[in-house]
């Protein structure tokens, strides 16, 4: 929102300096943004008072003015042609030195033998409008000698703040409530707002207006002007439109928005004689309305949208926008001029369905006070009498909803401790600048007894009817039920109670039955045949009132109680003993101290709630840079984060120290598979990834052309859909090298494939890279790497895909994307609930007896996995503490089969090993390879 | 070793990875965190409704939801969309719910704008947050808090300073902004002659938060703050684009 320096400085009354201000409101309100305007060169132009005006002695069609400039200036003369000007006028005077906008440069002359010391000067001379039919007459009001800058205020600052840091003060979208709050922030007592003359006069003219949607619109005022001169409105306010970045348009349009931005309410005006058969009809679009509106486009409605309708179609968008048809125009002279107050909520669904942000639907989505309506509408009598020409010539008609009519009339009251207001905010405050600030901002606080004014409302209410499910908004203090009596009572003293008696017996502290004070509230269980209650609603019967609660009554001195009773039809009085008698369940103290402070809520602060909201205001005037920053007070637990935090932190740590960069990719993907979004900003980002390797190798596409060799990962979300929605952490990797390795990856097996044949697993160095990246990851991370499954799948994506498992869950995927790319991804989900509760490593003793190292070669069938036969020679004998594959060999001699090499290491915890002992060991295992997997021995 | 040696020649390549910044960032932010009592949770980046919004004091149809560009997501299960979240914050409520105070937490994650990306600002960012509820939470606790982390974070002592400013689940609500770390505060291009660089929002917690969380009425308070961590590691590692930062060139990650 943009807002004039000078306005304010008018409607706040207070004489500060533009950066001054904009200081106050950036530490008091909001960020402010500054920005000086000079958009007109009017240097050495200023107001001058015509004191004498003579005939030129040489020429019948000039004359000689004589010019009051103040103090700097007395008496110039200055001849002019214009026909316009008289004795007494404020006039624009160039003096030497000014330029013009037509690119003149003003300088002492002499016409027709008299000195001219300046130049007068028409709107168009000095850029202000178009007019050259005379001279530009002055307000009276301009002073002489005033730089005419100031006068046309085009010398203004405008400040700027986020309309989203005002979300919550639609009473500071004018000028008017601006100035209130600067008045506030300096402490100066608050100014009244501008009061407009109440107008009455005999109806000439008659619309009929029906409120027929009281949902979404809470007040609908409208008045009918006559004799309306449409034309251009006075600079000065085309000025203050312009500066704020607002079109003029013509005087009507104009005095619209200007008020709009001095007081806040939207205005629209309406030709009187394009309103079919002189209705106004406040209602819900029917399927198929369409609107031409005043941006010159037709917008399709539905049945959510509200309209204003004469008697056959919209003729606005409530709230949002006029419409074309029904539109102001050069030839109306008759208007109607709407002030009204929309429901927030309708306003914002139609904008935003249409795309249709405007000055009016900023202003009514945030929920404007409804007696902005009446200012709105006398200002707007007040000005287009004043500057159109216009007669009244109806009554102000105002059609109220009782909503509109409780907001008008309650005030809203709030408890506050002083205590708790100083402890949330740290600083020790004095209890008299806490209240002044609250003054200041118009709130008023009054010290209350607050149960003897509880007990006193009480009695008032004795003998009101009641009626259940009672409004305690709209309908109280008229009608209660037992539990609204309670309620509204406690709110007058700014006390907030839940509405159903269910939830209030467990609200307060409580009570046994012989401690009962005035003020404390009894509640009774619900009658078994009171059909209100539903056996099967939880909520009816919560832990704490198994038998239910189904009614309260508020206690005064002298044993007695008040209630509104649902037998009786009323509230009524009882004896404190018969009340207690039957059906009780518990008794609550809802406040503890006798005295209290009760703030009141001024009609314009809506978004005043509770005491909070009242912190922020104190905090806020008090100046947030005075409180002094103070470390927390209380018990500070050894704290830790979450276990996949660590995990993942664990991972990227081992992934660097063998050579891995880190990536970190955009989660969206342009390929189907995974969820939907439903607003893509690009193809890119259709879908949600489904994995992170397709990132992963568009980064190694990018990256290649770059280096020769680099390892990459990315540890980041995948999203997928089956029977419920997942989004797991991943693991994704990527090798890829151009050149021969330099740094040999260590596998467990140590050992890399040979081939003489080029055609199988072997030769791709990236796999076993990969592979030997994993198998370090999960020991790292204590997976146990005997337990892993490693099965080969195909996948026409990749070259080569090997999924890995563990028990019966495939835990990720690695393989070669090309010869030179090794690729995987892993699920950390799985991973992470795989991993045993505690991953603490256990010492293993070592022994101190020396190792024996023997080494065996079998020639065995290609199809038997080294995995099965690691695993059974492991079984074999606890001795062999150690198996390292170190050689595999293919060859075309060899057929079917491949050359398999490893060591073998025994060692024992007890005793030195003889070799007899090895040789038996050595022996079991050649018979086993021969006969369990029909291998070959072979001699080295 | 022969005394013509010349020992000035380079010596073998060792395999050495990098970290992304954002790593970086978040491990070092984790440990000042940690060092304060705060544990480290995360929450998940597509988000229901409730959690993002409403738990935050965002009614349906409020104008406060503006502030937030939101992509929506497609709910195979369900009628309402999920969204992507648009803060850290969403980690609030799904904490709260399921501890009793006191409570002191940290969370760093990604977050989604629904905007045009330029230099200073991603579709796709991140934030680091930290929230406490206790008994005695105070602004005067926040404002220290704050100061102590980024000052830790960028290893001088840096000055905070508050404007109001609105958040639905904060009141008070603050945006925070500090002592530029690139001039000391004395103006300059970085921030822009201020003295001051914005870091994002901070606040009380509001009471519907805390209701929101299933907690007692006026049993506890607490105060909230979420930052840019983009904006955070751009000006501990003086990066000039934020689009570097999603780029996956090693230009720019071998650098850290």
């Amino acid at each position: 929102m943009k807002l004039s320096y000078y306005w304010l400085k008018d409607l706040s009354g207070i004489k500060i300096s533009p950066e001054k201000m904009a200081e106050i409101l950036d530490l008091h309100l909001a960020e402010t943004g500054v920005k000086k305007l000079s958009n007109l060169n009017l240097e050495n132009i200023f107001v001058g008072e015509i004191i004498d005006l003579k005939p030129h002695p040489q020429a019948d069609k000039l004359k000689i003015a004589i010019l009051d400039l103040g103090k700097k200036y007395k008496k110039l003369n200055i001849v002019c042609g214009a026909t316009n000007i008289a004795l007494g006028q404020k006039v624009p005077v160039a003096l030497p030195g000014a330029k013009l906008s037509t690119g003149l440069e003003i300088k002492k002359t002499i016409i027709r033998g008299t000195e001219s010391e300046g130049m007068l000067c028409a709107e168009d001379e000095l850029g202000l409008g178009k007019d050259h039919t005379g001279i530009l007459i002055l307000e009276c009001s301009a002073k002489a000698g005033e730089p005419l800058e100031k006068v046309f205020e085009l010398d203004d600052t405008i400040f700027e703040i986020e309309n989203v840091a005002l979300t919550q003060r639609p009473d500071l979208f004018s000028h008017q409530g601006m100035a209130r709050e600067i008045r506030a922030c300096l402490n100066k007592p608050r100014g009244e707002d501008q009061k407009f003359k109440k107008r009455e006069t005999k109806p000439d003219k008659m619309v009929e207006v029906k409120l027929e949607d009281k949902n979404a619109c809470l007040r609908y005022m409208a008045v009918i002007l006559d004799g309306v001169k449409i034309g251009p409105s006075p600079l000065w306010m085309q000025n203050r439109l312009k500066n704020l970045g607002l079109r003029p348009i013509n005087n009507v349009v104009d005095i619209t928005n200007y008020i709009l931005l001095e007081i806040g309410q939207p205005l629209h005006a309406f030709d009187y004689e394009k309103l079919g058969g002189k209705n106004i009809i406040i209602r819900k679009a029917k399927p198929g309305e369409k609107i031409l509106a005043l941006d010159g486009k037709e917008y399709g409605l539905n049945e959510n949208d509200l309209v204003i309708a004469d008697a056959t179609r919209p003729i606005a968008l409530a709230g949002i926008m006029g419409g074309e048809e029904s539109g102001i125009d050069e030839k109306t002279k008759t208007i109607v001029i709407e002030s009204a107050n929309f429901e927030p909520i309708t306003i914002r669904k139609t904008f935003k369905r249409l795309n249709l942000s405007t000055e009016s639907s900023l202003r009514f989505e945030k929920g404007l006070p409804v007696y902005f309506a009446e200012a709105g509408i006398e200002r707007a009598i007040e000005l287009m009498v004043k500057l159109t020409g216009g007669r009244l010539v109806s009554k102000i008609y105002d059609l109220t909803t009782p909503l509109a009519q409780a907001r008008l009339t309650k005030k809203r009251k709030i408890l506050i401790n002083l205590r708790k207001i100083k402890e949330i905010v740290g600083e020790e405050i004095s209890d008299k600048e806490i209240l002044e600030i609250l003054k200041s901002l118009g709130f008023e606080i009054k010290e209350i007894d607050l149960v003897k004014e509880l007990t006193k409302l009480a009695k008032d209410q004795i003998g009101k009817p009641y009626k259940y499910g009672a409004s305690t908004f709209i309908e109280a203090p008229n009608v209660f039920d037992c539990s609204s009596l309670v309620l509204w009572l406690y709110r007058q003293i700014g006390a907030e109670l839940p509405r159903l008696s269910i939830e209030q017996a467990s609200y307060g502290e409580r009570v046994e039955k012989e401690d009962l004070k005035p003020g404390d509230l009894i509640f009774k269980k619900r009658k078994s045949d009171n059909l209100i209650f539903n056996k099967n609603r939880k909520s009816d019967f919560p832990k704490d009132f198994p038998q239910g609660v189904g009614h309260v009554g508020f206690v005064l001195e002298k044993n007695k109680v008040i209630h509104a009773s649902g037998d009786k039809k009323k509230v009524v009085i009882e004896n404190l003993k018969s009340f207690l008698n039957k059906d009780f369940v518990a008794a609550e103290r809802i406040i503890k101290d006798k005295i209290g402070l009760v703030v009141t809520v001024p009609n314009f602060r809506q978004d005043i709630e509770r005491q909070e909201d009242l912190i922020e205001e104190i905090v806020r005037l008090y100046g947030i840079e005075k409180i002094s920053p103070r470390p927390i007070i209380g018990v500070s637990l050894p704290a830790s984060p979450e276990k996949k935090f660590l995990l993942k932190k664990e991972l990227r740590n081992i992934l660097v120290g063998l050579g891995f960069d880190e990536v970190y990719n955009y989660p969206f993907s342009a390929s189907r598979g995974s969820l939907e979004l439903v607003n893509p900003m690009s193809p890119e980002q259709r879908y949600l990834r489904k994995n992170l390797l397709e990132r992963l190798i568009r980064n190694y596409e990018k990256n290649s052309p770059l280096f020769d060799d680099f390892k990459i990962f990315e540890i980041g979300k995948a999203f997928s859909f089956d029977q419920e929605i997942k989004q797991e952490d991943r693991l994704a990797g990527l090798i890829y090298q151009k050149a021969k390795p330099r740094i040999i990856s260590e596998s467990y097996t140590g050992a890399k494939p040979r081939s003489e044949l080029g055609s199988t697993t072997g030769g791709k160095e990236q796999y076993w890279s990969v592979k030997g990246v994993i198998e370090l990851l999960f020991e790292k991370i204590g997976l146990d790497k005997e337990e892993i499954n490693y099965q080969l799948v195909l996948n026409p994506s990749y070259k080569q895909e090997t999924a890995v498992s563990l028990g019966r869950e495939t835990i990720g995927i690695l393989g070669l994307l090309e010869d030179k790319v090794g690729i995987f991804e892993f699920d950390l989900e799985k991973i992470f609930n795989l991993l045993a509760a505690s991953r603490e490593k256990i010492f293993k003793p070592i022994s101190a007896y020396p190792p024996v190292n023997r080494d065996l070669a079998f020639l065995i069938d290609k199809s038997i996995k080294w995995l099965d036969i690691y695993r059974r020679i492991r079984e074999i004998d606890p001795l062999i503490v150690k198996l390292e594959l170190f050689d595999v060999f293919e060859s075309k001699k060899f057929g079917d089969k491949r050359n398999l090499a490893f060591h073998i290491i025994y060692q024992s915890q007890e005793e030195t090993l003889t070799s007899e002992e090895v040789e038996k060991i050595q022996k079991r295992i050649i018979e086993i390879m021969e006969k369990e997997f029909k291998a070959q021995l072979r001699t080295f | 070793m022969r005394e013509n040696c010349d020992v000035s020649l380079p010596g073998e390549k060792q395999a050495n990875g990098h970290l992304h910044p954002f790593s970086q960032a978040i491990n070092q932010l984790a440990d000042i965190f940690l060092s304060m009592g705060f544990e480290v949770v995360e929450g998940p980046e597509l988000e229901t409704d409730f959690y993002n919004f409403q738990s935050l004091n965002y009614p349906p149809f409020h104008p406060a939801r503006d502030m937030q560009d939101t992509y929506f997501v497609k709910n195979p299960h369900g009628k309402e969309n999920l969204v992507l979240r648009t803060h850290t914050s969403n980690v609030q409520v799904r904490t709260m719910e399921k501890r009793t105070p006191p409570l002191r937490v940290c969370t760093f994650g990604r977050c989604f704008r629904h905007d045009a990306i330029d230099a200073s600002h991603e579709q796709v960012f991140y934030q680091v947050e930290g929230f406490v509820v206790d008994k005695e939470i105070s602004v005067s606790n926040l404002i220290f808090t704050m100061k102590s982390i980024l000052s830790a974070f960028f290893e001088k002592e840096v000055e905070i300073r508050l404007h109001p400013s609105y958040f639905p689940f904060t009141e008070p609500s603050y945006e925070i902004s500090f002592t530029c770390v690139n001039c000391n505060g004395r103006g300059c291009s970085l921030c822009k002659g201020s003295g001051w660089l914005e870091i994002g929002g901070s606040g009380m917690i509001h009471p519907n938060v805390l209701k929101a969380a299933g907690y007692k009425e006026g049993e506890w308070q607490g105060f909230a703050f979420g930052w840019g961590l983009d904006r955070l590691t751009m000006l501990k590692y003086k990066i000039n684009d934020v689009r570097w930062f999603h780029s996956g060139d090693l230009r720019f990650i071998r650098q850290f």
